[in-house]
């Protein structure tokens, strides 16, 4: 129980939270002292978002929990009462509109003046200065798609803390959830440095991250979360990198070299059906990838760290530099067409936006990519089609068996596996599976394993893009780990385990330059 | 779910058929009440033929919006087509077929250039069409002097629009078989499904190998052909070129469109647009016969009335299932659904 002094910004004791069938959280405690910025750091899973939600009010905590702002008592689960006691929080998406102007965003954070005329000129002023007082000179015109990652943070950081009626009076809280995710590692650095004149001014921050490095060269104190759990709160000076990932994964680990830099052998005779050459991206730093068919590759890294990129970069949603082969052949960059034209086939991560017609059947959603057998005689047979969903439907164990089902009202492992049927199908020499089961229950899961297993049995080249390092361990025969848009790692063999896997996506940058290098 | 799939069989349900419904009690309210103007051959051969117009220009509208795409233009481009034909009457020799045919191409070409504004220069369909829409009325203006053009087509011309065939006006014949064929080409064909999912879903058409950018294309070509086949019609049946017409029948054919839409199934079809179009004339019909013509505003407010509650009666049974859908979907709140935005419709905004 950490002690109630003067100088706590919030304290939140004895907090649990059950959802149906799932305890997220078990008696936490936390303390975070005015003007200190102090992380929260814990895996997928461990009660870390929940947290945050729960201090923001977005979900009612279990009856028992207590929690003070700036020495008054906070009613927890409530928005109205968060905002009234002052808490502001910047989330991993920044919740900025990339087409208006960086003082039209200011705006959009204050309660309009009833019939007063905007006052346009102050507004930008006001604008300015707050950026200003973070060490940022960003021009109040520009418009937010045009600034760089690490302004736009700023620009939201800046928002949170903007406020006309406060007195000059700091805000006791700044909950940064996630909201460094995607930033490319020099601007780390310069958003950093704005953090900290923020709490020199008396806001403290709770720092959510993904990433050790982050908490390690910026945090004040650290609280662990495990499995809905507080493991510890300390103070950072004095913590390594290996001791903060041995906290959060709660084992020790493992005392080889870190890093193994896979060395194919010339004179293998695995010849690549995908080959991709200094593909890159927004966040993807070139890099080289061979496939052979067969092989399933499996791509980890945290969010921002390039992974969630690379399925779009190759499958043409995105447009990127570099060269795509399948077979030997170029693929076109940004074009899907192209991709599916040489069996490039792709199972989208966000299957609501990227795969799905959520008002059309099952059946219309699967045959889709290939309609051509159905073709005879001048019209689509329903028939040969019903024909030959019904046959997917048994392979894929889709239950309850609804062919003419409104897709959109099935639950998520249907849909998946509706969208993984689609390609099937097509027999692809290459399928790239973009988080093939988030949002997917169990029993769908091992289904949706089986049949990528069957998939890559069948010869396709397959490559697993997955934030599920179990899931990576289950199905992949060598794992690339990815971090800030490098290759962290080259797993094979017996290094590819759930274990491993995280404990390398936890490794600090600097350790692993030299494994960063795309093959020499 | 088991509800809704058993009154799927079963007769649909009034959400699913508010038109058919609507028709009915037309008929039964107007065939008790005035039965002796209102169920005579003369009163049906007059709605069915003065609604061919209006029907045609739904279809031409209902094209393009199947994938996602609106087309605003298609008013004015019914009375480009007209205006056109009726200058090569007047002022050549031509064959009434020929001119026709080139009216016809006039109003592709027309259609061919919204498409490109739409597709290759990323306009907003909405914006293209609109645009495209007051070019067409200046052309239309320019043509014919800003005068009514009367007495210009020939007999054999007129005879295309006034005929009856087996008692039906011929114009009802033109409105069913350019219906069948475009009924045929949605619901049958690889093309109309490839049409029907960049409607239902671009980004997803697109990343499924759909041609996309085509589907959008060709359905504003599409329907700018249909519409100058609207205005070839008008003008066989009229005989006169006015212009005050056209732009008018926008609205009513895209109301129709939508209540249409509202029928048989969750997105605009082709027989549900015509029985729209049916069910509004002879509501409007029955009404100016039952109050001899001193209620001219009737039709509008009928028109109106009849599309909020049909799209009413239909969103408050659609909403609330895909509300529910989402609801369930969300996974329990782990750290999982922020790490990943993809699949996390519940996350905190």
């Amino acid at each position: 129980m950490p002690g109630v002094s003067g100088e706590a910004a919030l304290t939140v004791a004895s907090l649990s939270k059950t959802f149906p069938g799932q305890r997220a959280l078990i008696d936490v405690d936390l303390e975070v002292r005015r003007g200190e910025i102090h992380a929260l750091i814990g895996q997928n899973g461990s009660g870390k978002s929940t947290v945050v939600k729960i201090i923001a009010g977005y979900h009612r905590p279990d009856d028992g929990a207590r929690a003070t702002i700036a020495g008054t008592p906070l009613e927890l689960g409530s928005t109205s009462a968060a905002v009234a006691a002052g808490i502001r929080i910047v989330h991993q998406d920044l919740g900025l509109i990339e087409t208006l102007s960086v003082a039209d965003n200011f705006r959009l954070n204050r309660p309009l003046p009833a019939l007063r005329p905007l006052r346009r000129r102050d507004e930008r002023a006001a604008a300015r200065d707050a950026l200003r007082v973070l060490g940022y000179d960003v021009d109040p015109t520009a418009i937010i798609a045009d600034l760089s990652e690490s302004e736009r943070t700023a620009v939201a950081v800046a928002r949170a803390l903007d406020a006309e009626d406060r007195g000059g009076e700091p805000f006791p809280l700044l909950i940064l959830d996630e909201a460094t995710a995607a930033l490319p590692g020099p601007e780390v650095d310069r958003l950093f440095s704005a953090l900290r004149r923020v709490v020199a001014d008396g806001t403290a921050i709770l720092f959510i991250s993904h990433h050790l490095d982050e908490v390690l060269q910026l945090a004040d104190r650290v609280t662990v979360l495990r499995d809905g759990r507080r493991i510890t709160t300390r103070e950072v000076a004095g913590l390594t990198h290996e001791a903060l990932a041995e906290l959060m994964l709660g084992r020790q680990l493992f005392a080889e070299a870190p890093a193994h830099t896979r060395h194919v052998d010339a004179a293998s005779d695995h010849t690549p059906v995908l080959s991709a050459r200094r593909i890159a991206g927004r966040e993807l730093a070139p890099l080289d990838l061979d496939v052979a068919a067969g092989e399933v590759v499996g791509v980890a890294g945290l969010t921002g760290s390039g992974r969630d990129e690379l399925a779009g970069l190759l499958s043409g949603r995105l447009d990127r530099s570099g060269d795509v082969y399948v077979d030997g052949r170029i693929v076109a960059s940004g074009d899907p067409r192209v991709a599916i034209g040489v069996g490039l086939c792709c199972v989208p991560a966000d299957r609501a936006n990227d795969a799905l017609m959520l008002l059309a059947t099952m059946r219309e959603n699967l045959t889709l990519a290939d309609l051509a057998p159905f073709w005879a005689r001048g019209r689509l047979s329903t028939r040969a089609e019903r024909g030959d969903t019904s046959v997917w439907v048994e392979r894929l164990d889709i239950r309850p068996p609804t062919p003419e089902a409104i897709i959109g009202e099935l639950s998520g492992g249907n849909q998946q596996k509706t969208v993984l049927a689609r390609w099937l199908r097509v027999s692809p020499r290459v399928l790239v599976l973009d988080e093939p089961t988030q949002g997917v229950d169990v029993g769908s899961k091992a289904d949706i394993h089986r049949l990528v297993d069957e998939a890559a049995g069948r010869g396709a080249a397959t490559v697993v893009c997955s934030s599920d390092s179990a899931e990576l361990e289950r199905l992949c025969s060598e794992v690339i780990v990815l971090q800030r848009g490098r290759v962290l790692a080259r797993l094979t063999g017996d290094d590819i385990n759930e274990e491993r896997i995280e404990e390398i996506q936890l490794l600090p940058l600097s350790d692993v330059v030299d494994a960063g290098a795309p093959t020499s | 779910m088991a509800t809704a799939r058993s009154s799927r069989l079963r007769i649909p349900g009034l959400s699913k058929a508010s038109a058919l419904y609507l028709l009915g009690l037309i008929f039964l309210i107007f065939g008790l009440w005035i039965p002796e103007t209102f169920l005579t051959s003369a009163t049906f051969k007059l709605v069915l033929s003065d609604q061919v117009v209006i029907g045609l220009l739904g279809l031409a509208v209902l094209i393009p919006l199947s994938a996602g795409a609106f087309d605003l233009s298609c008013g004015s481009m019914l009375a480009f087509s007209l205006v056109v034909v009726s200058w090569f009457e007047q002022e050549t020799g031509l064959n009434g077929i020929v001119s026709s045919l080139l009216a016809l191409g006039a109003c592709v070409v027309a259609g061919f250039l919204s498409g490109l504004v739409v597709v290759k220069f990323r306009v907003n369909s909405f914006i293209a069409t609109l645009g495209m829409s007051q070019v067409l009325a200046a052309a239309t203006l320019y043509i014919s002097g800003n005068r009514q053009i009367t007495g210009v087509f020939s007999s054999t011309f007129l005879e295309f629009g006034r005929k009856e065939l087996l008692g039906i006006p011929i114009v009802v014949y033109y409105l069913a078989a350019i219906a069948l064929v475009i009924w045929y080409v949605l619901e049958w064909t690889p093309l109309g499904r490839h049409l029907l999912a960049t409607g239902a879903n671009h980004d997803a058409a697109r990343l499924a190998g759909v041609r996309t950018d085509r589907m959008v294309w060709g359905g504003l070509v599409a329907s700018a052909f249909i519409a100058g086949i609207a205005g070839l019609v008008y003008g066989a049946k009229v005989g006169s070129f006015s212009n005050t017409f056209g732009t008018p029948l926008l609205f009513p054919a895209f109301a129709a469109v939508f209540f249409g839409a509202t029928q048989f199934k969750t997105r605009a079809n082709v027989w549900g647009t015509l029985i729209a179009v049916y069910a509004l004339a002879f509501g409007v019909k029955g009404l100016q016969l039952a109050f001899e013509g001193g209620v001219y505003w009737i039709t509008p407010l009928f028109n109106g009335l009849a599309l909020l509650i049909a799209v009413a009666l239909a969103s408050r049974k659609a909403l609330p299932r895909l509300r529910l859908r989402s609801e369930e979907d969300g996974p329990p709140m782990d750290d999982r659904s922020t790490t990943s935005p993809a699949s996390a419709p519940t996350s905190a905004t």
